[in-house]
């Protein structure tokens, strides 16, 4: 049983609502940031824990306690949601969401993509088919109980809205519909009123069939009527099925509405283009895999649309407009600002630095630490990594520089526990995190040993070191010379810290070296959709810069 | 019969530049029309107000936008010239696609006549201060580099329920909080550009911020949009739309 349905546009306006029970806003507009704006389902692929898929373009998805079904249309673009508590199961809810949308392009024709509103006439009708259609899904469920409590406050609430309407409608009606026989609906035969009551019904549809006794219209009659609208329902859906089956002809003038009203964009001449688009994009160093399904994502988007440009340029545009979108964060992280408060609870912020082997975590961390130094921190850092030998004595050299470079001192210190097995390193981290607490420290900077990720018997302490330190920040340090592997990299690391912990940003490295082929950052944030925050562009520590996005996108699009 | 054909000629010729120049005013006229932006974390009734103040009706709902609402023909009075209004969606991911790219179209900011930045005075908490500082701070960055700024109304929305947050405080946290970021920015990391910016923005200077510093005037107004209480707020976007 559906509890919210939803008509609703990219923009914002919700066309049509039924509500049976109050849903809270948030669990619609989770499903919009979470699905539609940062597409995180198509990264993960586990947002959708459903058994059983019917098809492919009902989606779904949950918060808190509730499940919402959604399909979506194009051109005009609408979203179609019905929600329901997750404890319910809804059989042939997809297939009931389909058939809604088939109604509802077949009977609204205003201009929606424009932002104008639905024909009010149209829509009395859409919602009435749209009642009897919900009927039939009820009955197949068979929630009797469900279905009274349901449908009585809406019927209730739309009754009262047509009371004061219904005049003017049916005069409407008359004047668009029965024109040719001018005849009034209670002369009419029973023929007349079997092809055009449809529209009439919308009071029949919304009340219930048990609610009929002492209405106007009697009881044989509004049998007919739902038969009817039963009849022309099926017949919409049927012919939708039928057009989709057939190709769609064009006429011996399409193409001079071609030329006024800008191309209608097809597959086929899309081809040529996307080739050429994942071809830049692979040029680029985008993981070939990544750029499919970018160019997959744009061709969804483009084809059907009127372009008013060349195709090329519109697919550009359409791709710039997504590497925008995939690589502004979701939340803005503000590094200094989070130190600043848990500073003010004198507790330690502790950051901790994760990577592949010789990325340069160690040559980061100490670039992170210049720049906290000189902004009057005082930085403990911390040598975790007890597995390769020299790795606590390559820090001492950075601490040393940073003590000269720093006026005082004191700000910078070295904590280290000499080399051993894991559950040293966990010691170590607790051990620092103490003592930079007893010693007033702002910041706790973990190095950590650089690991292979697709070891598994190496990456499996991370956890517990996780666990150990909890630090406020994992920052993966990912390498822009990496080319295809760093989409695994990416993966591998942010899965690697257990349920509930994931990295929270990327710093990429070495992106003086790499010109303008900075295809790692996409690769890295498309596959895990952890934003990147830093990145480091030389050798000294004052190269170390935030991303600009749009940097990024035009150093991409180039 | 040649001098008929060439008169059909000239007069074709003639029809094609007159329409030519009309379609070319036209293109050019839009982009010259005076606009106001709406703008606002999630949420706030954004494009409750767009609705309404373009169509005079409220739809059914809303949720969150994922494109901008746009129209070039708005009204704020019947007497008054068309204007251009756009509602930009609030969610983070999507500013800097659509708000912050408009922002930094030189043209398009020195059409703009007045910004109209929503809240949720009930939602007003230390967070949701924090997320509205970060947003304008990114805001007065760009529309304070025009020698007169832009004016900006912070439209206090739900402000008459018993819940809501009083503007005074709304106004005391939100000074506080945008001094705050203006100390953070000073320290923080220049970003990755082609070209070395020296960083001449509004914030990087050392004086504590204070709403009156701006060019543009800094207006807060209550309203509430669902029970159809913007009558301030109309006249705050009609005294700009008759400059």
């Amino acid at each position: 049983m559906s509890e919210q349905f939803l008509i609703f546009t990219p923009k914002g306006t919700v066309l049509f609502k039924d509500e049976d029970r109050k849903v809270p806003d948030r669990v619609v507009n989770g499903l919009i940031s979470d699905i539609f704006i940062s597409q995180r389902k198509t990264l993960t692929g586990s947002v959708n824990n459903e058994e059983e898929f019917e098809d492919d373009d009902v989606g779904s998805y949950s918060l808190d306690g509730y499940t919402i079904k959604y399909v979506s249309s194009s051109q005009p673009t609408c979203y179609f949601t019905s929600c329901h508590s997750s404890l319910v199961n809804v059989p042939n809810e997809g297939q009931f969401l389909k058939d809604i949308q088939t109604l509802w392009e077949e009977l609204i024709t205003a201009d929606l993509d424009s932002g104008a509103f639905p024909d009010e006439q149209e829509l009395r009708k859409f919602t009435s088919f749209y009642n009897l259609k919900k009927q039939e899904l009820f009955k197949n469920v068979g929630v009797e109980t469900a279905k009274s409590t349901s449908t009585s406050e809406p019927h209730s609430l739309s009754q009262n809205k047509l009371k004061g309407k219904k005049p003017q409608l049916t005069q409407k009606k008359k004047a668009r519909r029965w024109d040719t026989q001018g005849n009034p609906i209670e002369d009419d035969g029973l023929e007349e009123s079997d092809l055009d009551f449809s529209s009439t019904t919308s009071e029949v549809g919304n009340q219930d069939v048990g609610h009929l006794v002492g209405d106007n219209y009697g009881k044989t009659k509004d049998g007919k009527f739902l038969v009817s609208d039963m009849k022309e329902i099926n017949d919409i859906l049927s012919k939708q099925r039928d057009k989709s089956v057939s190709d769609e002809s064009t006429g011996a003038f399409s193409f001079l509405s071609g030329l006024f009203s800008g191309k209608t964009v097809t597959e086929d001449n899309l081809t040529k283009t996307s080739k050429s688009l994942s071809e830049h994009l692979i040029n680029k160093n985008v993981a070939p895999e990544i750029a499919k399904k970018l160019v997959e994502r744009i061709n969804k988007s483009l084809v059907g649309t009127k372009v008013t440009t060349s195709i090329p340029k519109a697919a550009r545009n359409a791709l710039e407009k997504e590497l925008l979108k995939l690589l502004t964060p979701e939340t803005s992280i503000n590094l200094l600002k989070e130190i600043q408060s848990k500073k003010a609870a004198r507790k330690p912020y502790v950051i901790s630095v994760v990577g592949v082997n010789g990325v340069g975590k160690s040559t980061n961390l100490s670039k992170l630490a210049f720049w906290l130094l000189s902004n009057k921190y005082r930085v403990l850092i911390t040598a975790c990594d007890t597995f390769r030998s020299g790795a606590v004595e390559q820090l001492r050299v950075h601490v040393n520089n940073l003590k000269k470079l720093t006026e005082d001192e004191s700000h910078v210190e070295l904590f280290q526990g000499g080399y051993g097995g894991a559950d040293l390193v966990s010691k170590i981290a607790k051990g620092a995190i103490q003592y930079a607490e007893e010693n007033k420290f702002d910041i706790v900077l973990l190095d950590t040993a650089g690991r292979r990720h697709n070891d598994a018997q190496l990456m499996a302490p991370l956890q517990g070191f996780v666990k150990a330190a909890k630090p406020d920040k994992i920052i993966m340090v990912g390498e822009a010379l990496v080319g295809t592997d760093s989409v695994q990299q990416a993966k591998n690391f942010n899965g690697a810290f257990g349920p509930g912990r994931t990295l929270d940003f990327f710093i990429i490295s070495k992106c003086d070296t790499v010109g303008d082929l900075i295809g790692s950052m996409v690769n890295m944030v498309y596959a895990t959709g952890i934003p990147i925050l830093f990145v480091g562009t030389g050798q000294t520590y004052t190269d170390l810069r935030t991303l600009s996005v749009d940097w990024a996108v035009d150093t991409l699009m180039s | 019969m040649v001098e008929n054909s060439f008169l059909i000629s000239l007069a074709v010729a003639i029809l094609v530049i007159l329409a030519s120049f009309l379609i070319f005013h036209k293109i050019q006229s839009k982009h010259q029309l005076h606009s106001f932006l709406i703008v606002g974390p999630s949420g706030s009734g954004k494009t409750l107000l767009f609705h309404y103040l373009t169509n005079r009706k409220l739809p059914v709902h809303s949720v969150t936008s994922i494109e901008p609402n746009d129209t070039y023909n708005f009204k704020i009075q019947e007497h008054l010239n068309e204007m251009r209004l756009v509602d930009y969606p609030g969610h983070n991911k999507l500013l800097q696609l659509y708000l912050y790219t408009d922002l930094n179209n030189p043209d398009l900011l020195k059409s703009c006549k007045g910004l109209i930045y929503m809240i949720d005075s009930v939602a007003f908490t230390q967070e949701y201060c924090e997320l509205v500082a970060q947003q304008l701070f990114q805001i007065l960055n760009r529309t304070e580099t025009l020698p007169n700024g832009v004016d900006i109304l912070l439209a206090c929305n739900k402000n008459d329920l018993f819940m809501a947050k009083p503007i005074f405080q709304i106004k005391e946290m939100l000074e506080k909080e945008l001094d705050n970021l203006r100390q953070i920015n000073l320290k923080n990391l220049s970003a990755v550009s082609e070209k070395d910016n020296d960083n001449d923005s509004f914030f990087s200077s050392d004086r504590t911020f204070s709403f009156d510093q701006l060019e543009g005037n800094f207006d807060f107004v209550g309203g509430n949009i669902i029970k159809g209480n913007t009558d301030k707020w109309e006249c705050w976007i009609a005294e700009r739309a008759v400059n």
